[in-house]
């Protein structure tokens, strides 16, 4: 499998006055095309932070993470928004869903900012999308109508909007029951298998963790493994 | 399809109906006052502007002089310091020496002038008296430099020719004197002639400088109860082109010497107080529309407070600062446009009903108040409240740009 994602060295430290806080620390990492990799550890060992780095919305403070062979430290933000919007798919754990909008229109977010489809052919992706989660019915309701479960399938399918080659998901099920929470990873492990994503997530849940295919363990900021 | 800044940015606005309502109230309020107000305003000066200009001179030559004429003695030791003390001053003949060629060379150039002798004349009428300044006029050609034939509401200008001892005198010194058409009047001159006037005429300028204390008769009768034969001291000016005023006062100032005051400079207070009264009216309802500023500004803030996550969730999407900014930038332009709309359609109401009011103190009692309507002041009533609301949106807009989605994210984790 072609390694689509490395890091060296990537450390994120946080200065506040006198007070130094290491978040991230020296991780090398690799991951493949249609990998399905977790990131588990205790709360505060750094796990979360080490996702947003890898998914642009945290600068490293050294190291260097690169992406499809490109290195990102000398990235503007316009490029790393860009990057984020053609490449990665977010789900965190609060759905973090437009309440004023309705299903539909939260999911056509992403593809409305990058205006490559025509109205009618968002209206179809938006429409397949919330089909491969399971809730093709709910397309027109907001989401204060929906469960927490379907709210975060929502969230799945609007990550999914363009098509991305990363997913990155922090805690996706910390807020849904455990039925819930397996049909997410499910529906998580399938899209790497069958449309070779590289997805990483966050989680502290050990029996989660189990169903992906590759477990980071993380400990104050480094791998341990 | 909706561009997606403008989307979201409505999506916000409709939710809270309420609190967008009473935003754009605010701005139309704004926008409808100012229109009708400074419309007012504008009609009230421009209705005057044009008494003023019409019932006057736009130039009057009179015989004095900017500065007064050098003594011989100081223009024998000019430029030297010399003081010189008690000289017994010359004493020129007052009046307009050469009107006659002066009046030649403007009617030559096409502009009408007439001349004038003014001098104070004491009126009398039944024990009540009355100073006023008396105009000498040559009465066929008064009417090319002012409104005076048009401005008569009884009798009439020719009858100066046809009644020696004729007077034409204002509707308010009439009142004032108990005075109608056909009366007579006692007059008394600083040349210490007095003689008998009849009124053969009276105007109504609504100028009541005018009204109250001018009068005319003939330029012969003039000149015989002051007992100045064949002087005049004024030129009264018209130009074909009113704005030309000022340049062509000064040409003819230094041309032949004489002051030469534009209408300008003779109502150089009443101008002025214009301007003070713009300045008041305008500081006001602008004030109106900076509090319509503050209350888009509150209204866009809470939103940015609100809507923490969802900015956080939209950069995480590939959403750079430009375009959060842009989605509050909107939300202050479509409230500023909407209230804009609104309101002129409210100062379009507000200057039809101030129209139906009696001026107050006009003359004329079925003179309603003049709003000036022009399409400019729609126009810059609406950019002033479009500017106040992208101001207002754009300042918590760019809070917004600058919120880390980091923060909050993990905050919520």
């Amino acid at each position: 499998m072609s390694i689509v994602l490395e890091t060296i060295n990537l450390s994120r430290i946080l200065t506040e006055g006198d007070l130094t806080i290491t978040l991230v620390s020296d991780i090398n990492l690799q991951l493949s095309a249609g990998e399905f990799a977790s990131i588990i550890g205790p709360s505060g060992s750094g796990k979360s932070s080490l996702l947003y780095l890898l998914g642009l919305l945290d600068s490293p403070t050294h190291g260097e993470l690169i992406i499809n062979g490109q290195p990102t430290s000398m990235m503007q933000e316009e490029e790393r928004a860009w990057v984020r919007l053609n490449r990665f798919g977010f789900v965190f754990q609060f759905h973090f869903l437009l309440a004023e909008l309705t299903v539909m229109e939260n999911v056509m977010i992403p593809m409305r900012q990058l205006k490559k489809l025509t109205h009618s052919q968002m209206v179809k992706r938006s429409r397949e999308l919330l089909d491969a989660v399971g809730i093709t019915d709910q397309a027109l309701k907001r989401p204060a109508q929906l469960s927490g479960g379907q709210r975060q399938r929502v969230a799945i399918a609007r990550s999914l909007a363009n098509d991305p080659q990363f997913i990155f998901a922090d805690e996706p099920t910390g807020a849904l029951d455990t039925k819930n929470a397996n049909a997410v990873f499910d529906l998580l492990a399938k899209l790497a298998k069958d449309q070779g994503k590289t997805v990483a997530v966050v989680t502290h849940d050990e029996q989660l963790a189990s169903k992906t295919w590759r477990r980071l363990r993380m400990e104050d900021g480094r791998l341990i493994d | 399809m909706m561009p997606l800044s403008l989307m979201i940015a409505w999506s916000h606005l409709s939710v809270r109906k309420r609190q967008t309502l009473a935003s754009v109230l605010g701005v139309a309020m704004g926008v409808g006052f100012f229109i009708s107000v400074s419309g007012m305003m504008k009609g009230f000066q421009d209705f005057f502007r044009t008494q003023i200009i019409e019932s006057n001179a736009h130039i009057v030559m009179n015989d004095e002089v900017r500065y007064p004429a050098l003594q011989p003695a100081e223009q024998i030791y000019a430029g030297d310091a010399v003081q010189v003390k008690r000289a017994f001053p010359q004493e020129p003949v007052r009046g307009i020496l050469g009107a006659a060629n002066i009046l030649d060379s403007l009617h030559q150039q096409g502009i009408s002038a007439a001349p004038v002798l003014r001098g104070q004349v004491l009126l009398r009428r039944s024990g009540r008296d009355a100073a006023v300044s008396m105009l000498g006029i040559d009465p066929d050609i008064e009417g090319t430099v002012t409104s005076l034939p048009e401005d008569l509401i009884a009798g009439s200008l020719t009858s100066l020719n046809s009644v020696p001892d004729g007077v034409i005198i204002g509707s308010l010194l009439a009142d004032k004197l108990g005075a109608n058409l056909g009366d007579s009047l006692i007059a008394a001159t600083p040349a210490s002639i007095i003689t008998n006037l009849k009124i053969v005429g009276i105007f109504r300028t609504g100028l009541n400088q005018l009204d109250e204390g001018q009068a005319y008769i003939h330029l012969i009768k003039q000149q015989a109860i002051q007992n100045r034969p064949r002087v005049i001291n004024e030129i009264r000016i018209r130009l074909p082109d009113v704005s030309r005023s000022i340049p062509v006062a000064a040409d003819l100032e230094a041309r032949w010497g004489y002051k030469s005051a534009p209408w300008e400079e003779t109502n150089s207070r009443v101008l002025a107080v214009f301007q003070i009264q713009n300045l008041i009216i305008y500081a006001t309802v602008s004030a109106i529309l900076i509090v319509a500023g503050f209350g888009i500004f509150n209204i866009i803030s809470t939103v940015v407070l609100e809507k923490a996550r969802d900015i956080a969730i939209l950069r995480s999407i590939g959403l750079n600062s430009q375009n959060i900014a842009s989605i509050f930038v909107i939300e202050g332009t479509v409230v500023g446009f909407l209230g804009s709309l609104m309101g002129w359609v409210i100062g379009y109401a507000l200057s039809w009903g101030l129209e139906q009011i009696p001026a107050p103190g006009a003359s004329n009692p079925n003179q309603t108040l003049i709003v000036d309507s022009s399409f400019e002041r729609y126009l810059l009533a609406g950019g002033l409240a479009l500017v106040a609301a992208v101001l207002a949106g754009w300042l918590p807009a760019r809070k917004a740009a600058r919120l880390n989605p980091l923060v909050i994210v993990r905050g919520a984790t």
